[in-house]
Formats: structure tokens, sequence, C-alpha cells
């Protein structure tokens, strides 16, 4: 999906796999469908706040992904667009669409 | 692999780091964890002297991650993954990893450590709040371990023989005195530690001079990022990254926010109600907003004196009076003693409030967590059985009512709380055998969602949490409207919607 900002959708989620990548170097590939949160996450919490914040520097602080996860309502809605790679990276991009609409 | 006071102690000695999160019982009871934690710094030296003996290579980078709480007494499981140049260490308490690191050796030789011994900038760690700490703030100053704790505590983890150089070693306790006594200091919950540490170098012959910068400042998790520069005289013993969170104390509910909530009412004036676990949290809130109803409270706490007090002193112009009762309301001769001065003293008891409850850290469904879980709810359950057991004959005379803090969690578990749901089931189930025993008491559970107290008062556990103003609110209304209705019987108190005072 192209955006209108300079990013397209594929450098977004490679910046979040990236990310995840070098908080979890021992994770074996990951895909859209890794879970981010929730009973099957692949990161604590810590590392989910490490993640956030890490993802939001490689993405050269254009998105506030830390105040975007705290305006949402539960941590275990399994709608929650941060649970996933995928999502997470739709959520981003919606956010990045936003910001040049 | 196991840690005690001793080792706590020690670390604390060698390293010049007293934060009180570590090596006060008291400042620790009163935090989310409930009890000491061990030093993240300490878990490191000692899993770093479980690598493998023989190995001469010093480090050139470490990475720590200090993902949950280190306690004391619990037997952690290390599992360690080496190559010649790499190393990956996981300190484990069952599935769950609470320290993750991971190490790459250098080809060079081990430089001599052989510091001078002075004291530390600070005996005392700083109070800095996240809002004091910018981006660009920075602290300097010149640091060596103690001498003696420093030896010690190398012989304790058999350090210099796991290979790791003693500068190295040092490294690590001067990262926990950064964080624990000056950036952020008091309010620290070290997260992360990367070290890069300079191939090469002489004798190191002096104290640490360091300077640390705040690099990154996160509002919303309070998380700060520093980087740091440790030098030997003029050359760089060790580049450093940290990353620590800002713990916020979570206050008490303010008068003005249960006003604002609680309907106003004379209807309870002059009732008598006993809060157990009053001093903090949704107990102190219910005791307020019951004081503000025009009841008298008796409000028991266990060890959070100067809480209790600040409670009481909050209710001075109250047209209720707080009467504080400092005791172990798990002991049910203890219990059975303040409902005789009670009845002794008021002659009669209205509501009984049944709100105190263990420390809530992370567990699984898993073998090691069983003596831990089946503690959990052995101490719940006494913290509820005990009052109520001794108090259920002067209720059931004054047709009174037992109010139990359950939580959503009940009928929305949630994993890494099975001895918390498992708990708040049983009494629940206590709680329904005692409505069939005493059919003239009435009963109200409570199922608040997550509170903004100290029990939830992590990073992400704030996130979404209820104030425990707004729910007491909602149990004074649900009192106020029960008070004309039939005795007896369950209520089930569950939806706690916002809402102001009407």
């Amino acid at each position: 999906m192209p955006l209108r900002s300079t990013l397209t959708r594929d450098q977004v989620e490679s910046v979040v796999v990236q990310t995840l990548a070098s908080i979890r170097p021992e994770l074996s590939p990951v895909s859209g469908a890794t879970p981010l949160i929730g009973e099957q996450a692949v990161v604590d919490s810590v590392g989910f706040i490490t993640l956030l914040v890490a993802i939001e520097q490689g993405l050269g602080s254009v998105v506030d992904l830390s105040a975007s996860f705290m305006e949402q309502n539960a941590v275990d809605d399994s709608q929650h667009p941060f649970r996933t790679i995928e999502s997470l990276t739709d959520h981003i991009c919606g956010m990045l669409s936003g910001q040049q609409g | 692999m196991t840690f005690n006071q001793d080792d706590i102690d020690l670390f604390s000695k060698a390293s010049h780091d007293r934060n009180p999160l570590h090596i006060s019982d008291d400042y620790a009871r009163r935090t989310v964890f409930g009890e000491r934690v061990v030093f993240g710094g300490l878990a490191a030296l000692a899993c770093l002297g479980r690598l493998s003996p023989g190995r001469s290579a010093p480090m050139s980078t470490l990475n720590c991650e200090f993902v949950s709480p280190v306690l004391i007494g619990v037997d952690y499981q290390v599992e360690i993954t080496r190559s010649d140049r790499h190393a990956h260490v996981l300190l484990r308490d069952g599935k769950r990893i609470v320290v993750r690191m991971s190490v790459t050796f250098q080809d060079s030789r081990h430089i001599d450590f052989a510091p001078t011994f002075d004291e530390p900038p600070t005996s005392e760690p700083t109070t800095r709040t996240f809002s004091e700490l910018p981006i660009g703030f920075s602290v300097a100053g010149r640091w060596s371990p103690d001498r003696s704790g420093f030896v010690k505590l190398l012989e304790r983890y058999e350090l210099s023989s796991a290979g790791t150089a003693d500068r190295q070693s040092a490294t690590l306790l001067w990262a926990s005195y950064l964080v624990g006594m000056e950036l952020p200091g008091k309010h620290a919950l070290f997260s992360r530690l990367a070290v890069t540490f300079p191939s090469g170098g002489t004798t190191c012959d002096s104290a640490f001079d360091y300077s640390a910068t705040v690099t990154s400042a996160n509002p919303h998790f309070q998380l700060v990022t520093a980087s740091a520069t440790v030098r030997c005289g003029t050359q760089i013993v060790a580049s450093v990254e940290i990353a620590a969170f800002v713990r916020e104390a979570v206050s008490n509910s303010t008068l003005t926010e249960i006003n604002a909530l609680c309907p106003s009412s004379s209807v309870l004036e002059g009732r008598v109600a006993l809060v157990i676990g009053a001093s903090r949290g949704l107990g102190a809130a219910i005791a307020q907003g019951l004081a503000l109803q025009g009841c008298t409270v008796v409000a028991n706490y266990a060890r959070s004196g100067r809480e209790a007090v600040e409670m009481r002193e909050s209710l001075r112009d109250a047209p209720g009076s707080v009467l504080l009762e400092q005791g172990n309301a798990m002991d049910a001769t203890w219990c059975a003693g303040l409902r005789d001065r009670l009845i002794s003293k008021y002659g009669r008891l209205d509501y009984l409030i049944t709100s105190a409850s263990p420390p809530l850290l992370p567990l699984w469904v898993e073998s090691e967590a069983v003596s831990r879980v089946v503690s959990h709810v052995a101490d719940s359950l006494k913290l509820v059985l005990s009052p109520l057991a001794t108090c259920l004959e002067p209720l059931a005379k004054s047709k009174g009512t037992h109010v139990l803090v359950s939580s959503s969690a009940v009928t929305k578990p949630v994993a890494s709380w099975p001895h918390y749901v498992s708990a708040k089931c049983a009494l629940e189930g206590l709680v329904a055998a005692a409505s069939a025993e005493y059919p003239t008491v009435k009963f109200v559970v409570m199922r608040p969602p997550r509170l903004r107290t100290e029990l939830t008062n992590t990073p992400l556990g704030r996130h979404g949490s209820l104030p425990a103003a707004l729910a007491a609110s909602h149990l004074i209304a649900a009192l106020l409207a029960d008070r004309n209705t039939s005795r007896g019987g369950v209520m089930y108190l569950d939806s706690f919607e916002a809402h102001s005072r009407s």
C-alpha cells in the first residue's frame, strides 16, 4: 500500500521487524502474525515498551506510538492495533496517512 | 540460583548503591513488589560467574535486560548458550525470563584493576522525578567500589576464575550505583544496560570518573535512557547506555475526588464500619467515602502507619470519625480482640469491608510456582476469613453488610495471575457459604477492573486502570441504595462506569 508519507508499508514493516530482531535476536524468523501482546506475545511488557520506543526512533520520531498505545482502551483486546506485527504496521501506516492527510 | 538478604547487602556495600527498593524492607513493602528486590546488577554478576571457568578473554560488549524483578529466596534457573566469542544467558523463573544477557568477548589480555578507593559522590539516593530528567540532563562524578565489599563479591561469585575482568565487574557495580543513586535515583527501575569495553589499555589505578547524559525521555512510560562514559585516568574503561523507568508513587484518593463522585446523603450517619486494609488504595478510598457519609470508621492497617495517619488527618473535618487500628488481620485472635474493643466502644458493627490483599507479582501455572500460588491464596483467605469469622455475629445482630473486594479477574481471568484469580474465586465462594449461614447479613462482592493503586503500579499496569475513588464511590452509592431493601443474599457490584455526583 503506497502511503502519502515518504515511507511505504513495506518500509514500515521492515522497521518493525528489524527493531524486533534487534531486541529479540534469538527469535526465529517472524511473520506478520507474530503476536506482540497477549498470552502468546514474543515480548514481555518491558520488551514491548522497549520495542515501541525503538520503533518510534527507527521511524525518525514522526509518530508517537507510545501516546497512541496509551490511548487504547485495553491491552488484551483481540482487536488491539498493537497485537501483531501486521496490525501494528497497519496502525503506523494509518497514523502516517492521517498526518499527511 | 538463589539470592538472600546477605547477597543484597554485600552488593550494596560493594557498589555504594543504597537504593531503598533493595535495602529497605519498609520502603520496598510499600511498592508494587511488596518486598526487597534483588539488584539487577547483582543478578547479572552472578550469571557472569556461571560462565565456563577458564575463559580468559575479557568482555567486549555486555547487554543486560532486567525484564522482571528478581526476588529473595526464589530458585532461578540459569541457561547459558555460548561459543568462543559469544554467550547468551537467561535467568528464568520457570518459563518466565527475568534477566536476559548477551556477551561478546575480545582478543586481548586483561588489564589490571588496582583503583584508589574513594567515598562515593552521594550516600543517599537522589529523588528526581521524571520531569526533572529532561533530555540533556547530566551528572558526573568519581566512583570506586568499596574495597572489602568488592573483594568479597568477586570471591562470592567466583568472577575472576570465570574470566570476568575485575574492572568490568566494577563497571556493572558502578552502573547500578548510577541508576539507583543518581540517574534517575531513588525512584529508578533499572530496565536495560549496554556496555562496550574498549580493548587494550593500561592498568587502571585510580577511581572511575564518569559522566552520564539523558538521551531520551518517554513521558508515556516514564522511561529514561542515558549515555555514559567511564574513565580511569585518561583511558576510557567503558561506554555505557542505560534505560530506567522512573517509578511514580500512587497517592491515595483525595477527599476532593471522592466528594466529587459520591452522592450527598445522611443515610449512613451514625453507622459503624470496620475497614480491613484501610491505609492505601481502594480500602483507603472506601474509608474516606464512609467517613464523608457520616460513618464511624475503624480503619485497620498492618504496617503502612504513615499512610494511615495521612488518611485519618485528611478526614479531620468530615462528619464521621476515623479510629486507626494497627494489626495483622490474618490473625483471628487479634481480630476477635478488635471486634470486642469495637463493640465495647460503639455497641454495634454495621459494615465490614475486607480490602486487604497480598502483593501481586506475576506467576504462571507451572510446577516452579506451586508453593507461591498456594501461599498467596492462603494469605488472601486469611485476610478475609479471620475478620469475617469474628465479625459475622455482630453483623447479624445489626443486620449489617459485609463487602468483599474481589476483582473483575474472576470473570475475565488474567494470564500470569493464577494465584490472584484463584484467591478471589475462593473468597467469593467463602462469601456465598457465609451468606447461606447468615441470612440476615447482606453481602456485597465488588468486582472492579484493575485499579490505579500501588498493587498495579508497573509501566504497563497503570494503563487503562480505574481510579480507586471511582470504585469506592460506586460502593457508597450501592450501600445508600441498599439501606431500605431486604437483608440477606449476595449482591455483585461489577459495573464501574465513570459518573459524577448527583
